[in-house]
C-alpha cells in the first residue's frame, strides 16, 4: 500500500472511531438488543447447524456424523411426504388467505358506516388473535359427527343422512387445513390491505367518478394498483411463513389423516422432542431454514420487493 | 443509598448461603426430581409433597413439575442440567436407554431388599434392556377392561354377567342397546381407534397380542396387522356399518371417549378403559349426586381367546430413572425404595398426611375435602408395592375390575410407539370405513410398519 493509501485508511479509521465515540451512548443502548438476538436467535441457530453434522445424545459426548443426518432425512419417504405436505398446505393456505383478505378489505372499504365497518373488521380479526388450540378445537367440534356441519346436512337431508367424520376424511384433510388456516389469518391480511386502501387519496376516486368510471372500474384501476407495495409485503411475509406451520397440525391432525398433513415442523418436533433424535431433527430444521431463505430471496427478486413504491 | 444497597446485597448473599447450607444439612443430601404426574396438584401442594417425601426419606427433595414435560426434559438434559430422578414413560425409557443417558440400576436394585421383595420380579423383567435395568417404578400399571353402563344394559334387558364373551355376543349386546336407545347422538360402543390402545379385549377373540412380538425365528411382527386379525377388523366394520360404533371413534381422543361414557353425558354404553376408570366414573357420578340406580359402570374382561382364556394388556410402565449425570444416585434409589413401601404408596395415592387425609386415634383414615377432590391420585392410584393396602378402600367397581388382572400382560416396549399407533390407526380406520378391503388394508399396514422399521415382517 502506498503512503497516501495508508494515510487515507488511517483517516477513515480515525473518522469511524470518532463517530463511534460521539454516539457511544446510542451504540450502548443497542447492546441489549444485539445481546438478545445473539443469545436467543443466532446462538441456537448456530448450535442447530452444528448439531446437524453431529450424532447428538441427550447426555454425553456427541460425535461428528458428517452428512449422515442429511442423508437420513433425504432418503426418508416420511420426510419427503412431509415436505410435499408442507408446501401443499402452506401455499394453498397462503393463496386462499391472500384472496380472502383482499376481498374482505375491499368489501370493508365499501361499508361507509364506521361502526358497522369496525364491527365487521373486529369479527374477522379476532380469530387471528386466538391460539390454534382454541381455533382447532372450534373447527374439530364444528366438523365432528355431532357438530354444526353434520347437523345442518341432516336437517336438509333427513334421517337417511350418514354423518361424515370430516376430520378423518383423507381426501378432505389438506383442504380442511388450508380452509381453517386461511379463515384464522385472513383477518390480519385484510387489516394490512385495508390500511393501504384507506390511505389512497380520495381525489383519485372523485376524478374517476367524474370521468364516468364505475365502482368496479375504480377498484380495478385505482385501488388495486395503489396497494401494490402492501401486496408485495404480504406476499413476502406469506412466503417466509410458508414452511413454518406447526401449531395447526399439532392440534388438528389425527392418525387417519396424519400422513396427508404432517409437515416438516411437526416431524422435527416428533423426531427431536418426542424421540430425542436431535441430529436428524437439527438437519431437517436446517433444511427448513435454507428453503425458507431460498423461497424468500426468490420471491423478493421476482416481485422486485426492493422497489416498494 | 450506598449503605442500603450494601445491606441488601449482604442479606441476599447470606440468604443464599443459608439456603445452600440447609440443602447440605439433610442426611442423605439433596435429590432433584423432574416429574410429570407425581406430586401435588398445584405449586403449594408440590412444596408440601416434596417436604413430606423429604421428611420420610431423610433427603432434601427438590421437585419440578413442568407443564410441557417432554420439551422441558429434552431441553434440560441436553443443556447438561443435572437431575437425580426423571419421570419417563415406556417409549421415552427405551429412547434414553438406547442413547446411554440412564444410569444402570441393576446392582442397586438387586442389593435392595425393599426393591426386590416389594416389587414383583416380573415387573423388573419387563424393564430389562440387554439384561440391564435403568429405572424404578412410579406406580403399578393396571390393565384395561371393558366398561359397561349397567343401568343402560338393564334397560335393554341384559344382565352384564350374561354377555357372551365373543365378538358376536358383544355385537348382539350393542344391537340390544341401540334398540333400547334411539337417540341419534347415542352409540352403544365407543373406542379410540386412531390411537388403538384399547383394542386388546376384542383382539383377544383371535388370540392376538398388541404391540410388536417376535416369532419362533426371532423376526418381529405386529399381530394386529396379520391376517389372523381380519375377523376382528370385519367385526369393527360391521359395527360401524350398522351404527353401533360411534363414528367419532376415528378422531376422538381418550378424553372425548370418557366424556361420552360419564354420568353427565351417557352418550355411549360400552368402551374399553383402564381398570381404575371403572371406579373413577362411579366416584365422579356419586360426587355429582347421581345414584347407582341411575348410573353405574361395571366391567368385563372382553372376548375369550380361542383357548378359552382372556387376553388383556397392562399399561406401559410409568417410571423414574436416574440420568448418568445425576449427583446423588444413592439418594435417588432411596426415593425409589420409599415409593415401593406402604408409606410411600400412601403418599403417592392418598396424598399428603394432614392435607389430603387425616388419621384419627383409632387409625381410621379420612380424606379431607381437598383429598377427595384429588381422587386418591398423586402420581400412583395403585402403587407398585405388591402388599399395598388402601386404607380408604377402592372406588365402586374397581375391585371387580382388578379380578381380571391375571389375564393381563405387558406389551414389548418399543422406541417408536407413536409411529406404531399412527400407522395401525390409519389403516384400521380405512378398513373400518370400508375405504379399503380388510386383506388389502392389513397388507398395507404390514408394509408400512416394516418400512418404518417398527417390525421385520
Amino acid at each position: 500500500m502506498t503512503p497516501a493509501g495508508k494515510t487515507r485508511r488511517r483517516n477513515r479509521t480515525g473518522k469511524l472511531w470518532r463517530r463511534v465515540k460521539r454516539y457511544r451512548f446510542i451504540y450502548l443502548m443497542t447492546l441489549p438488543v444485539l445481546a438478545y438476538f445473539l443469545v436467543f436467535s443466532y446462538y441456537p441457530m448456530a448450535l442447530g447447524i452444528y448439531n446437524s453434522f453431529r450424532e447428538v445424545k441427550l447426555l454425553g459426548a456427541a460425535s461428528f456424523a458428517g452428512l449422515n443426518n442429511y442423508r437420513t432425512i433425504f432418503s426418508s419417504p416420511v420426510y419427503i411426504q412431509a415436505f410435499v405436505n408442507t408446501v401443499a398446505v402452506g401455499s394453498g393456505k397462503f393463496l386462499l388467505q391472500f384472496i380472502w383478505g383482499l376481498l374482505l378489505a375491499v368489501l370493508l372499504n365499501e361499508v361507509h358506516r364506521k361502526a358497522v365497518r369496525s364491527a365487521f373488521q373486529t369479527v374477522s380479526y379476532v380469530p387471528y388473535l386466538l391460539s390454534w388450540s382454541v381455533v382447532g378445537s372450534i373447527w374439530i367440534t364444528l366438523l365432528s359427527p355431532s357438530g354444526l356441519v353434520n347437523g345442518l346436512a341432516q336437517l336438509f337431508q333427513g334421517d337417511s343422512y350418514r354423518k361424515i367424520v370430516f376430520m378423518s376424511e383423507r381426501s378432505h384433510a389438506r383442504a380442511i387445513m388450508i380452509f381453517t388456516g386461511a379463515w384464522k389469518d385472513s383477518g390480519y391480511t385484510a387489516a394490512l390491505f385495508l390500511a393501504a386502501i384507506i390511505s389512497i387519496n380520495p381525489v383519485l376516486y372523485e376524478a374517476a367518478s367524474i370521468d364516468g368510471a364505475t365502482r368496479l372500474q375504480q377498484i380495478r384501476h385505482i385501488l388495486i394498483p395503489s396497494i401494490r407495495p402492501t401486496v408485495k409485503v404480504v406476499v413476502v411475509l406469506g412466503m417466509m411463513g410458508l414452511l413454518r406451520n406447526f401449531d395447526q397440525i399439532f392440534v388438528m391432525a389425527n392418525s387417519s389423516i396424519l400422513d396427508k398433513v404432517r409437515n416438516l415442523l411437526y416431524l422435527i418436533y416428533n423426531e427431536g422432542i418426542v424421540q430425542f433424535r436431535i441430529g436428524p431433527a437439527s438437519a431437517a430444521a436446517c433444511v427448513v431454514l435454507l428453503a425458507t431463505m431460498a423461497i424468500s430471496f426468490t420471491v423478493r427478486h421476482l416481485i422486485r420487493y426492493d422497489q416498494l413504491s | 443509598m450506598k449503605k442500603i444497597l450494601s445491606v441488601l446485597l449482604a442479606v441476599t448473599l447470606l440468604t443464599g448461603l443459608f439456603a445452600v447450607t440447609s440443602l447440605a444439612e439433610a442426611d442423605g443430601g439433596a435429590v432433584r426430581m423432574l416429574v410429570a404426574v407425581t406430586g401435588g396438584k398445584d405449586a403449594e401442594e408440590m412444596a408440601l409433597f416434596a417436604q413430606a417425601l423429604g421428611e420420610a426419606t431423610g433427603l432434601t427433595i427438590e421437585m419440578e413439575k413442568p407443564a410441557d414435560y417432554n420439551t422441558t426434559l429434552m431441553q434440560k438434559l441436553s443443556a447438561g442440567e443435572s437431575y437425580d430422578l426423571i419421570y419417563l414413560n415406556a417409549d421415552m425409557y427405551m429412547n434414553l436407554v438406547q442413547q446411554g443417558a440412564l444410569t444402570d440400576l441393576t446392582d442397586f436394585i438387586s442389593a435392595s431388599e425393599i426393591l426386590t421383595n416389594n416389587v414383583p420380579p416380573s415387573e423388573w423383567e419387563d424393564l430389562k434392556v440387554d439384561g440391564r435395568i435403568c429405572a424404578g417404578f412410579n406406580k403399578r400399571e393396571l390393565h384395561i377392561v371393558v366398561n359397561l353402563n349397567k343401568v343402560m344394559l338393564e334397560a335393554a334387558g341384559i344382565d352384564y354377567k350374561a354377555v357372551e364373551p365373543t365378538l358376536d355376543g358383544y355385537y348382539q349386546t350393542f344391537k340390544a342397546l341401540r334398540a333400547a336407545n334411539g337417540s341419534p347422538d347415542f352409540y352403544p360402543f365407543n373406542t379410540v381407534l386412531s390411537q388403538n390402545w384399547d383394542l386388546q379385549p376384542w383382539m383377544s377373540a383371535a388370540g392376538l397380542k398388541g404391540g410388536v412380538v417376535a416369532d419362533e425365528d426371532g423376526l418381529t411382527y405386529v399381530p394386529y396387522a396379520t391376517d389372523a386379525a381380519a375377523p376382528v377388523w370385519e367385526w369393527f366394520k360391521k359395527l360401524y356399518d350398522e351404527n353401533l360404533l360411534d363414528p367419532s371413534s376415528f378422531v376422538d381422543g381418550t378424553g372425548d371417549m370418557r366424556n361420552k361414557m360419564n354420568a353427565a353425558s351417557r352418550l355411549t354404553a360400552v368402551d374399553v378403559d383402564w381398570a381404575a376408570w371403572v371406579g373413577l366414573h362411579n366416584a365422579n357420578a356419586a360426587a355429582g349426586g347421581v345414584s347407582t340406580q341411575d348410573y353405574e359402570i361395571v366391567s368385563l374382561p372382553g372376548c375369550r381367546t380361542p383357548e378359552g382364556a382372556y387376553r388383556l394388556r397392562k399399561g406401559s410402565a410409568s417410571l423414574f430413572a436416574v440420568p448418568v449425570n445425576a449427583s446423588n444416585v444413592e439418594g435417588a434409589v432411596k426415593v425409589l425404595e420409599y415409593f415401593a413401601t406402604q408409606e410411600g404408596g400412601l403418599l403417592l395415592s392418598l396424598g399428603i398426611p394432614g392435607h389430603d387425609y387425616t388419621v384419627d386415634n383409632d387409625g381410621n383414615y379420612t380424606l379431607t375435602e381437598i383429598g377427595a377432590s384429588h381422587a386418591m391420585d398423586h402420581g400412583a392410584p395403585v402403587p407398585i408395592y405388591t402388599g399395598f393396602v388402601n386404607p380408604i378402600g377402592l372406588n365402586l367397581g374397581v375391585e371387580e375390575a382388578l379380578t381380571y388382572i391375571d389375564y393381563a400382560g405387558i406389551e414389548t416396549i418399543i422406541a417408536n410407539e407413536n409411529d406404531y399407533k399412527s400407522i395401525v390407526g390409519k389403516w384400521a380406520i380405512s378398513m373400518v370405513r370400508g375405504e379399503i378391503g380388510i386383506p388389502e388394508g392389513l397388507a398395507a399396514m404390514r408394509s408400512e410398519l416394516v418400512a418404518m422399521g417398527i417390525c421385520q415382517k
